[in-house]
């Protein structure tokens, strides 16, 4: 059976314990929001297709336990990722300022030209919020990442975030293919273009590239 | 003597004047006073003479002194006289007093004694009048009795009569309510064998469905049918068919009985093998469980929860699992075995921490908070907020975050927590549930800080697989499949949310038992059981998302626990300890070796910094300060 996809990478999530992890992942996959999910113990995955110029990608996306005790099991994973979501709460200035902390984790763990994105969720809780919008973008400014709002609750902003990331990934293992195939990384590989009809929905990746919040 | 007598003499002329006033007193009378008077006069002229006759003055004088100690005596004697009168006139009134009285009560005894009479008399009349009448009406009333009595009579007759029959109809209604019943059950059992076949020719159906789907020699109108047809049966849903019978969604535990898939590329697949469950659940309700209930009675039978002892015969029935009717009771038994010292030493120690985790903040209670509506969510008992038992949870996780401070609270905890909450229905229990099993069955370290024990539990299965199902594991390093993507979860929180409530309650029973090996042993068995299935999958993402779900497919759970039990045997005990002895030691120095290359990165980067990214950092510290 040939392969419904052509190029196969990987996202991985981080954040603190209840930011909505898992939730962003639901809507983003499943477009369902499950207001009480189990929490994540040690690291679960999830799979979806989006197409990008095109190209039909396959991204598996690992969802990661928050708790501290947990990143001896996660950071594993860190080093087999093409792209990182770093995620916080609007509601908790506390999940802001751990960003720092995941952030220097995973300059220290993942590899060098992984992609970064920051996430603020659950931008539905206005009455609620400690963290201010521009104070994600400076944030986000500072490392150098594209920052998004978003809520897994009324569906804001996923599928841009998702598929930005996705975007930049494709975009930098593009340039560096050749590469990539000569260090023997299975997981990314670039199948041959088949005309096959594909059961996948197209995700919208035309917005704009301004602010995103 | 001259006055005495000149009294006298006063007193005789005073009668002849009373005389003529009292014509009444009789002469007689008249004559005794003059006889006394005279005789009084004689008396005086004698002692008249014997005073004369008296020689001398000396004689005379005794004489006369005599006669005047006579008149002294005689007039004392009159005083006592007038006062004896006195006192018999006083008495003599009393007595009138006494009689008037007595003469009063006399009359009024007599008065008595008339209304008495009268009362009698009344009575007497009463008496005679009923005699007279009483005899007729007695005898008029007793014949009404009589005849009422009869009546009485007649109709109990009739009743009894009444009574035989309907308690014959009773009979024979109850007759045939007995064969419709037999009935019922025959067509229930018929039902749910038609539904059980009607759920594997729809799963046969839907597999033949996707087998064609997978056909390349389709023509595009024919698939595009099949997927026409698979879509109509995925429409059609699961409910719709499977709520047409009458067995519940949820078992006794409150956990959903086929559980939910959440993959959107397995919908198909999942739906088949939810079928496949629904079929199995439906054939071997009664074939299964019956022998195994008798079994677990006879073994009980005659013994207390405290008695229970170790036993082979007790191993082998808790590997076939614990009947639900008995799992509480046999649960309790094996925590308190297990945690007998330490409850021993400290008897009130759950409420001595519960009231310690009122009392002072713990460090662990944000998570705590943070996770309790995310434990067991499709679970009845937990799946809503207000549930008294997310409360329970709550209270025994604080309270084992005090009894362990060198794990205070791990995630996954929880559902240990949570699982032990709801078959021993008792917060003390599931604490000491918990403290069993983490403290007392699984190694140290298992849920500290690092988790160190958990990853070399991986490291461990690892070896096992290899050992145990080599082809499997060849075929799994062929496609560089982690497995520890899911088996850290499965070992963590001892499947828990992993297997469907029925096998994981009899992994449980085992496992409280006879320790992790248990863990193990299942683990195995789940890749055994589909390893067929695995060994097809030619594409690593494919399998991580196969292993992923795999578990919840599980139908026949004797099939599982036979293959955990027999065929992964031998499974000493020692070879798990060596090993996980091993692999804790190379972990250890793995995480040391990481330590180094953390501190290097730190110092490297700290130099670079200083060095070239200056502008860099700058702007990063900036923002770092607003924040």
């Amino acid at each position: 059976m040939a392969k419904q996809y052509d190029v196969l990478f990987r996202l991985l999530l981080l954040g603190d314990s209840g930011v909505g992890k898992t939730c962003l992942l639901c809507r983003f996959t499943d477009n369902e929001f499950h207001p009480s999910h189990i929490s994540t113990i040690g690291v679960d995955f999830k799979m979806k297709t989006l197409e990008i110029d095109g190209i039909k990608v396959r991204i598996q996306i690992w969802d990661t336990a928050g708790q501290e005790r947990y990143q001896t099991i996660t950071k594993q994973y860190y080093r087999r990722a093409q792209g990182i979501f770093l995620v916080y709460d609007i509601t908790s200035e506390r999940s802001f300022q751990h960003i720092m902390k995941w952030a220097s984790d995973v300059d220290e763990y993942a590899p060098e030209k992984i992609r970064k994105i920051l996430v603020g969720n659950k931008s539905d809780e206005v009455d609620k919020r400690q963290v201010a919008t521009e104070q994600g973008i400076k944030l986000a400014n500072a490392y150098g990442m594209d920052f998004f709002e978003t809520s897994a609750f009324t569906n804001h902003n996923i599928t841009e975030t998702f598929t930005r990331l996705a975007e930049q990934v494709l975009a930098a293992n593009k340039k560096d293919l050749d590469l990539l195939r000569m260090s023997g990384n299975e997981e990314i590989n670039l199948a041959a273009l088949e005309e096959e009809e594909g059961l996948y929905e197209r995700a919208a990746s035309d917005e704009s590239k301004g602010c995103w919040c | 003597m001259l006055a005495w007598s000149q009294t006298y003499f006063a007193k005789l002329q005073l009668r002849p004047c009373v005389v003529p006033h009292q014509y009444v007193i009789p002469s007689q009378e008249l004559v005794r006073t003059l006889h006394r008077a005279l005789e009084a006069l004689q008396l005086e002229k004698r002692s008249c003479a014997e005073l004369l006759a008296a020689s001398g003055e000396q004689e005379r004088m005794e004489l006369l002194q005599h006669r005047e100690r006579h008149a002294a005596e005689l007039r004392e004697q009159l005083q006592e006289a007038r006062g004896g009168q006195e006192d018999l006139r006083n008495s003599l009134q009393l007595r009138d007093a006494e009689v008037a009285a007595l003469h009063d009560d006399i009359r009024r005894l007599t008065e008595r004694n008339n209304t008495k009479q009268e009362v009698i008399v009344k009575l007497c009349d009463q008496l005679t009048s009923c005699l007279s009448s009483g005899g007729r009406s007695d005898s008029q009333s007793l014949t009404q009795l009589q005849q009422e009595v009869e009546n009485l009579k007649d109709d109990m007759e009739a009743y009894r009569t009444q009574t035989c029959f309907l308690n014959s109809e009773l009979y024979q209604l109850t007759h045939l309510w007995r064969t419709s019943s037999q009935q019922e059950t025959s067509l229930m059992l018929k039902c749910s064998h038609l539904q059980a076949r009607l759920c594997q020719e729809e799963s046969r159906y839907l597999g033949v469905l996707r087998q064609l789907l997978e056909n390349k020699a389709l023509e595009p109108a024919q698939r595009g049918a099949v997927q026409k047809m698979i879509a109509d049966a995925l429409k059609g849903g699961l409910k719709g068919v499977i709520r047409l019978d009458m067995a519940r969604d949820h078992d006794e535990y409150g956990f959903q009985i086929v559980p939910e898939y959440e993959v959107e590329d397995m919908k198909l697949l999942a739906k088949i093998q939810a079928l496949e469950i629904r079929s199995h659940n439906l054939l071997n309700q009664e074939g299964e469980d019956r022998p195994l209930i008798g079994r677990w009675a006879q073994f009980l039978a005659g013994r207390s929860s405290n008695d229970l002892c170790s036993s082979p015969e007790l191993k082998g029935l808790l590997r076939g699992g614990v009947p639900r009717e008995y799992r509480q009771r046999v649960w309790t038994w094996l925590v308190r075995a297990r945690t007998r010292s330490a409850r021993e030493r400290h008897p009130q120690r759950y409420q001595q921490l519960c009231e310690k985790s009122d009392a002072s903040p713990c460090p662990a209670s944000r998570q705590i908070q943070l996770d309790l509506h995310r434990t067991l969510t499709t679970n009845q008992h937990f799946s809503s907020p207000s549930s008294p038992a997310l409360q329970q949870l709550r209270r025994v996780l604080l309270a084992f975050s005090w009894q362990n401070p060198a794990i205070g609270y791990c995630q996954g905890l929880n559902r240990l927590a949570a699982l032990a909450l709801l078959v021993l229905q008792s917060e003390e229990e599931a604490f000491w549930c918990l403290v069993a099993v983490v403290e007392n069955i699984l190694p140290p370290d298992y849920y500290t800080k690092q988790l160190l024990a958990s990853q070399a539990d991986q490291r461990v299965l690892k070896d096992f697989l290899s050992e145990k199902l080599p082809r499997l594991s060849a075929h799994l390093q062929l496609h560089s499949v982690d497995v520890s993507l899911v088996c850290f979860n499965w070992f963590l929180v001892v499947f828990v949310e992993s297997l469907p409530s029925d096998l994981l309650l009899r992994l449980w029973d085992a496992f409280l038992y006879e320790g992790s090996k248990v863990v193990f042993r299942y683990a195995l068995a789940l890749f055994k059981y589909k390893e067929e299935d695995i060994l097809k999958i030619q594409d690593g993402v494919e399998i991580h998302q196969y292993l992923r779900f795999f578990t919840k497919t599980i139908t026949d759970g004797r099939r599982l626990t036979s293959i955990a039990f027999s065929d992964m045997n031998p499974f000493p005990g020692r070879l798990l300890r060596n090993r996980r002895v091993l692999h804790l030691q190379r972990l250890q120095a793995e995480l040391q070796d990481l330590e180094d290359q953390q501190e290097e990165f730190l110092t490297e980067n700290l130099t670079e910094n200083l060095t070239e990214n200056r502008r860099d950092d700058k702007e990063l510290d900036v923002s770092e300060d607003e924040l």
